[in-house]
């Protein structure tokens, strides 16, 4: 299960990531958000956010074994991440992230199999890919 | 109160100190922030008379406790200062990332203060204040400036910068945000450049919290779907805002060369709704605004081939195009992205072509001043030209740079009638003999011609009221532009909120869900009433008075040429009954000055008492 982008939807807007970070920290703050639309123009871009890929270059590169491939998606353990960055490094999509607030390593968790982004985005840019 | 950092960021340019200036939480319940919050701090903290451009004036640059939320069209900043246009109070809006950046910086606005020795710009990151030297920036676009700034911080940073407009002082020069969003009105980017501030950086990772984040999303979820459903919404989604100029050309408002008709034929299929369209490669939206009314528009040949702008928005469509006598819509795109470029409002700037248009067809001016240049209506080369001109200010740009109100002074011989300004402010793209209500927003509007203000067509055009009597026009008036003030102050942008449509009262619980302070509907129209008032203090202190809430002489004496309004002026007396009633409603004296128990049952005081 993943979230697919749909880019020919997408605004730019960052909503999804406004309600990315209330979703998971009560809060507003963009940067804590798991999915990021990176600054382009003119044409905007839409976010990047974790492929779940079935051979993930993160799990591989941590070195704490904070980051596991589970059936369906990869998982972060954030007690066990040190915020040491190689995730973020390996992967080949830009998907990964750093908490501002925590240093730690943030990733799209699918928000339990009903995320907030998904269901906030009425440009429908997002939809969940099982 | 959440949702407020309770401070804004106080810069002394001159020095290169900056220190924090607490907000109290009873001057934001009594203010709210933005556009209110402007109005008391900039009446009390400036001193009476200094010239707008002196190191004296302040420029504050502010947001609300909406800001950076996930309610929609949240992402804007308003720049507040003494006008070089008017003299009075302006209140300039943009958006972009700088304003939510701004709060994750930690501060609900800037306070800056004094002048530059050298050109400069000032960079938030972190709770780090830097002054740095812009002399290497200094000179460049608002592009290259921005493309540097980002390359120096990041991408993701907030930025806002001035162009060559604002160093050379052009009266009408803008503040650029994002490139392609700009805070344009009443001379904010003059102000900016004569502090020698070339631009602003932020960058923070401070959270906004608020107060009932459940009750804020279950609302928001409620409107935004609403929103989706909205045909009105619907329709900016795919045209933006150039489907306007359908409506402003079917009644008779869309200005046609200078002002002097109210229709235009050759819109059809090339600048209206259906014309723009061809054009448009893409959407673009605000920050968390999925509405996303701009649009990105490509020249897809002829001599503009590739021009790509985000825009043009209906302002900069009708008045580079009709009121040049411009059908050529890639020549419009074409304008657009100049004014970014070099820093200018683009409603005023056409204007001022206009103007200098009719004064070259009138032989007011001649081919000496121009340099040669035929300057008809629909001469769109030449028109591109004089943006440059004005710009650097060479030639006959130098006189069109005062903007409209100063060149008639030049120019004489009764070129003041058609000069279309009020309060020196050139008018948006709507024709006020379009209604009473119209003229009287016009003539009121404290920052000069605004449409920004108060829009009566929206119901005199769409037959709601009489357009031509002047009954009930000032109640009418006074309840548009206390809405959009509600708006302003909090401050989001107002046209999600108009095309749900969704009324104060809901915006009421925004707010209270946010900061977790109870704040009714009747609140909020008392403080919009007070801070309407407010600024009329600040104006009338500043000279401003009742003869200046008035129009050009074309729109008491001249008949719209041809369309649906053929015929129509706005008699002068209509509006001096309008305007007694205006006052009488705010509680202004006949002149307008705010009376005494006016003052005192709006809670306010005079300067320098907090």
């Amino acid at each position: 299960m993943r979230i697919r982008v749909i880019k020919s939807n997408c605004v730019g807007c960052q909503a999804c990531q406004v309600v990315c970070s209330m979703a998971h920290y009560g809060e507003f703050n963009p940067k804590r958000a798991r999915l990021q639309v990176p600054f382009t123009h003119p044409m905007p871009s839409a976010p990047k956010v974790c492929l779940q890929c079935a051979k993930p270059k993160c799990v591989d590169a941590c070195p704490t074994g904070a980051l596991t491939k589970g059936k369906d998606q990869v998982y972060l353990d954030q007690e066990l991440c040190t915020g040491c960055g190689e995730c973020i490094n390996a992967c080949p999509f830009d998907a990964i992230y750093m908490d501002p607030v925590s240093g730690l390593a943030i990733k799209c968790d699918l928000c339990g199999g009903d995320p907030a982004c998904v269901k906030f985005c009425k440009r429908k840019a997002l939809e969940v890919k099982e | 109160m959440k949702g407020y950092c309770g401070k804004l960021l106080e810069i002394d340019l001159t020095n290169e100190t900056s220190k924090e200036f607490p907000l109290e939480k009873t001057l934001l319940k009594k203010f709210i922030g933005g556009r209110g919050l402007g109005s008391k701090l900039i009446y009390d903290l400036l001193p009476p008379n200094i010239d707008p451009l002196s190191p004296e004036n302040i420029m504050l640059i502010l947001t609300g406790p909406l800001t950076g939320s996930a309610v929609p069209g949240s992402g804007k900043f308003v720049v507040v200062t003494k006008s070089p246009v008017s003299g009075g109070f302006v209140d300039s809006y943009s958006s972009g990332r700088f304003a939510p950046e701004l709060k994750f910086c930690g501060y609900d606005g800037l306070m800056i203060r004094g002048k530059a020795k050298e050109p400069m710009y000032v960079c938030l990151r972190n709770g780090k204040v830097e002054f740095m030297s812009a002399k290497e920036l200094w000179g460049k676009d608002t592009f290259d400036t921005e493309e540097q700034l980002r390359e120096i911080y990041g991408p993701e940073i907030g930025c806002i910068c001035i162009g060559p407009a604002g160093e050379n002082l052009v009266k009408f020069a803008s503040i650029n945000s994002d490139f392609y969003r700009q805070a344009a009105r009443g001379g904010v980017g003059t102000v900016m450049g004569s502090k020698q501030l070339k631009a602003l950086v932020a960058l923070g990772h401070k959270s906004i919290s608020c107060h009932d984040p459940r009750g804020l999303m279950e609302l928001l979820n409620l409107h935004l779907t609403k929103l989706f459903q909205s045909p009105v919404a619907q329709n900016r989604m795919k045209y933006g805002t150039p489907s306007t100029l359908d409506v402003t050309n079917a009644a008779g408002m869309l200005p046609t060369h200078n002002f002097q008709s109210g229709h235009y034929e050759k819109a059809k299929d090339t600048l209206d709704s259906e014309g723009v369209y061809k054009s448009i490669v893409k959407s673009r939206g605000c920050y968390d605004c999925q509405i996303a009314c701009g649009i990105i528009t490509r020249a897809k040949s002829g001599p503009y081939e590739g021009t790509t702008v985000e825009g043009p928005e209906y302002e900069t469509l009708g008045l580079f195009g009709p009121n040049i006598g411009n059908s050529y819509l890639p020549a419009i795109l074409q304008a657009n992205i100049l004014c970014d470029k070099l820093g200018i409002d683009t409603i005023s700037a056409a204007n001022a072509i206009a103007f200098a248009m009719e004064c070259f067809e009138r032989g007011i001016i001649d081919k000496k001043q121009t340099n040669g240049v035929e300057l008809n209506f629909g001469n769109y080369e030449a028109a591109l030209d004089l943006i440059e001109s004005i710009a650097y200010r060479e030639g006959i740009g130098d006189t069109l740079a005062g903007g409209v109100h100063s060149a008639a002074k030049a120019f004489g011989q009764d070129s003041e009638d058609f000069a279309m300004q009020v309060k020196g402010l050139e008018f948006p793209a709507y024709d006020p003999r379009v209604g009473y209500g119209t003229a009287l927003s016009y003539a009121v509007s404290p920052r000069g011609a605004c449409h920004r203000r108060a829009w009566p067509p929206a119901l005199e055009v769409l037959g709601k009221a009489d357009p031509y009597s002047t009954e009930n026009k000032a109640n009418l008036v006074k309840h548009l532009a206390d809405e959009n003030t509600v708006f302003h102050s909090m401050l989001v942008c107002d046209f999600p909120a108009k095309w749900i449509p969704l009324e104060v009262k809901e915006y009421a619980k925004y707010l209270t869900f946010v900061t977790g302070e109870q704040f009714d509907e009747d609140e909020l129209w008392q403080m919009a009433d007070r801070v309407e008032t407010q600024i009329r203090l600040f104006n009338t202190r500043e000279g401003l008075k009742r003869q200046d809430d008035t129009l050009p002489g074309r729109i008491f004496k001249e008949g719209v040429v041809a369309g649906p309004t053929q015929g129509r002026i706005i008699p002068y007396d209509a509006l001096s009954k309008m305007l007694d009633d205006y006052y009488a409603l705010r509680g202004w004296d006949k002149e307008g000055f705010p009376k005494d128990d006016t003052i005192k049952r709006l809670g306010l005081t005079d300067r320098g008492e907090a």
